[in-house]
């Protein structure tokens, strides 16, 4: 549906976006994660045709978007970080002037019920009358995102689209969103990374204008750190423990996490992909007086991914000062 | 091109702009009208529309000024880019609509030369010709405004921009009278708009002069397409 190519865009001497390769089929759904300044945006305003790349092509639904881009952005909607929305029309004004620039033939009435229909979905039929200027930042969200389903395009592209937004809000949009994914081919990108889990099955991570990693949500961080965690809560003493874990070949690192009551303690272990250190653990533990309590993998939290990238974007910038 | 044109004539009229500028354009057309020709006793439509057309050339940016300067402020455009139409059809409904508020103030002052027909003295090429002129001169200001406003997100700045090179290009003819050599005095005033204007309002409907200022608004119209597709470039 969508196929990105040496994606790559500068500006001046700053690279805004290099080398971008992927692939996402139709009816997927894909987050972009990455700290601000990445690339996100840039890489959605050159799907969505409004950024020219300085190298690389975009083709969406087979149609290279140079090449035809009328054809190109019939198929996407788009709805950037900044709604774009006329302060000082109405709602239904400014979804009008949507039907029109999309070319929907609807006769007034026509016209009249879809964009009631189209409101009743977001619910904004109370303030269709209203002016935009004096809605409030989530209608005004609500508003843009009605407007981006005008002529039911199949990709709909969204950064950042909860920015600003109350919890209950959040929830709403969550909802439609995966209401929407049933049907559509949808980018996301967000801050909001529980969001993206639990949305997205997909998710592309960028940093400093490259794409690093594109997988799935619970392969992100073997991906981007080369190694796999594993939980271990063992009764005994701390220094006893370390030694025993630190000693199990194939072990990259261990650390303390927490105790966990009198005498236990929870510990982190990283490996190395392709390699499995669990029999390994339990015979070294079995062979001593400490007792395993608990041991199991590492719940793969989008949150560390994101701090780690952006903790290493500091340190660079650290380094580089 | 038609829903860009209906949204700008929109927007003119729901800001205050459109009337500021249509009580003004009238109130100045009226008040020359009444000062050149009812008081001072004169027939020729020519004496009001010369006093005037410097007054209507600062009205002009007033028209064009938010023209693109504020879609790129309020980040709109991005809507009119990543939609399915071309940025020609985007310029040109933009145009029309300037153009259209300008027409429905001019065709109010068609009352005047109504008024000295009735009174006796009506010149009809005279007549044609300076209407022929301020529209054809207006169309290429407004282009010339639309152009700079695609430069600039500071509506001011666009405005002040405009009135620089309406200027610029206006007065440029008064140094005309500094040329010695006859044949480049006329070359000069062949392709210089307000040599064009001139003509016009002597009732000398010149076809090279009228494709001229209808070639310099086509080619600002042009500029602006590729001012707004080179900054996103």
């Amino acid at each position: 549906m969508i196929q990105a190519t040496h994606l790559s865009k500068q500006y001046g001497a700053n690279m805004a976006l290099y080398d971008a390769n992927f692939h996402i089929q139709k009816g997927e759904v894909v987050g972009f994660l990455g700290p601000n300044g990445a690339g996100k945006s840039t890489t959605m305003n050159m799907l969505c045709g409004y950024l020219k790349p300085t190298w690389g092509v975009v083709k969406i639904a087979g149609v290279d978007i140079a090449e035809d881009p009328l054809e190109a952005r019939r198929h996407i909607g788009y709805l950037p970080e900044f709604p774009p929305l006329y302060m000082d029309m109405t709602v239904e004004e400014q979804l009008r002037f949507a039907c029109a620039l999309r070319g929907l033939p609807l006769k007034k009435a026509a016209l009249k019920d879809y964009i009631e229909s189209l409101c009743r979905r977001t619910q904004i039929l109370d303030t269709r009358q209203r002016l935009i200027r004096n809605l409030s930042k989530g209608y005004r969200q609500r508003v843009a995102v009605t407007q981006l389903l005008v002529g039911d395009p199949e990709i709909l592209v969204l950064d950042e689209p909860t920015v600003g937004l109350d919890p209950r809000q959040i929830r709403e949009f969550r909802d439609l969103f995966l209401d929407l994914g049933k049907e559509h081919t949808i980018i996301l990108s967000s801050h909001i990374l529980s969001e993206i889990s639990s949305i997205c099955g997909r998710v592309l991570v960028f940093n400093e204008g490259e794409l690093i990693a594109d997988g799935k949500p619970e392969q992100l961080q073997e991906m981007l750190t080369g190694r796999k965690g594993l939980r271990v809560e063992v009764a005994g003493d701390r220094p006893g423990v370390l030694a025993v874990l630190r000693a199990v070949p194939e072990i990259l690192s261990v650390e303390t996490v927490q105790s966990t009551g009198e005498g236990r303690w929870e510990y982190q272990v990283d490996y190395p992909i392709g390699s499995d250190v669990r029999p390994a653990v339990y015979h070294a533990l079995k062979a001593t007086e400490y007792d395993l309590l608990m041991m199991k993998a590492e719940e793969v939290s989008l949150e560390s991914i994101y701090l780690k990238i952006t903790e290493a974007q500091e340190e660079t910038a650290e380094e580089d000062a | 091109m038609r829903a860009v044109y209906e949204k700008e004539m929109r927007q003119y009229f729901h800001s205050v702009i459109g009337y500021v500028f249509l009580a003004i354009f009238v109130f100045i057309n009226a008040y020359y009208f009444l000062l050149q020709n009812l008081m001072s006793r004169s027939g020729d439509i020519t004496d009001y529309f010369q006093s005037t057309i410097t007054l209507m050339m600062f009205l002009m940016p007033m028209l064009t000024m938010r023209s693109f300067s504020e879609e790129k402020k309020q980040r709109t455009e991005i809507l009119l880019y990543t939609m399915p139409v071309r940025e020609i059809q985007v310029v040109l409904g933009k145009f029309l609509a300037a153009e259209s508020v300008f027409l429905i103030g001019l065709a109010v002052t068609l009352a005047f030369p109504v008024i000295l027909a009735v009174c006796g003295s009506f010149q009809l090429w005279i007549t044609v010709g300076n209407y022929l002129g301020i529209v054809l001169l207006m169309s290429a200001f407004i282009a010339i405004g639309m152009f700079v406003s695609a430069l600039t997100e500071n509506q001011i700045v666009s405005a002040v921009l405009s009135y620089v090179v309406i200027f610029a290009l206006w007065y440029s003819y008064g140094l005309g009278s500094t040329i010695q050599d006859q044949t480049a005095l006329e070359l000069f005033n062949r392709v210089s708009m307000m040599g064009v204007y001139h003509d016009l309002i002597m009732g000398v409907l010149d076809p090279a002069g009228i494709l001229l200022e209808i070639t310099v608004t086509f080619i600002f119209l042009f500029l602006t397409v590729v001012a707004v597709r080179g900054k996103r470039g």
